[in-house]
């Protein structure tokens, strides 16, 4: 098991998606796992390096990584509360004139996973995402 | 008019301001792009909003946008979220 633990995040995106990637639990994966993974690890990172935190909040991520039959991967920050959970889903029937820009992230995060569980406890989003291998 | 532009590895949230700007400033020419994705295997949500930004730009201003050598694993992420329909290949 990998635990990986960053602070600040701000502008550290690049980092934190890249050592997610170069845990020996992802990069001992398939092409397609680590794939599926690195989008939906993408938008999560993404999200809480951009949005968790006030400005002036240097903020922290924690991420712990495991691999049995499946990645279970754990995200927790402690941003603003935030569960992607309740976001709607695009409408992929729509036409490109009709279909915004952007609101996507989400969405392919929850096709790409098995499984994506969100709970706030003790003053932290605590995400978990799994993907079967 | 039309000019190649070609995405090397990826399109996501580190690379989509460059791309995204290199693309304008070939519509902004007059030009039709294609848009060459033969060494591109990996292209997130961000990746997909400088796609689809780009075809409305381009629509605007009687353009087209064009994409060609998309590989499988970029096809699976247009087909999963409906943009694969948005474009045309070359």
């Amino acid at each position: 098991m990998s635990k990986l633990h960053f602070q600040p995040v701000k502008g550290q995106a690049r980092e934190i998606l890249d050592a997610i990637l170069e845990s020996p639990e992802l990069s001992s994966c398939s092409m397609n796992t680590i794939l599926s993974l690195r989008l939906a690890c993408e938008e999560i990172v993404m999200n809480v390096t951009t949005y968790a935190y006030l400005p002036e909040d240097e903020g922290w991520l924690d991420v712990q990584i495991q691999k049995t039959d499946r990645i279970t991967i754990c995200f927790q920050d402690g941003g603003v509360p935030f569960n992607p959970l309740e976001q709607e889903n695009p409408d992929t029937e729509m036409s490109w004139k009709n279909r915004r820009i952007g609101g996507l992230g989400i969405f392919i995060l929850r096709r790409k996973m098995d499984d994506v569980r969100y709970v706030y406890e003790n003053n932290r989003n605590i995400l978990t995402i799994e993907k079967y291998i | 008019m039309t000019e190649t532009y070609k995405i090397d590895r990826a399109l996501d949230s580190f690379n989509y301001q460059q791309v995204q700007s290199e693309i304008l400033e070939i519509l902004e020419k007059g030009s039709d792009v294609i848009i060459d994705m033969t060494t591109c295997n990996y292209v997130s949500s961000t990746g997909l909003r400088v796609l689809l930004y780009s075809k409305k730009v381009a629509a605007a201003k009687g353009l087209k946008i064009c994409l060609t050598g998309i590989s499988d694993e970029v096809k699976d992420i247009m087909n999963v979220t409906g943009f694969i329909n948005f474009f045309d290949y070359a």
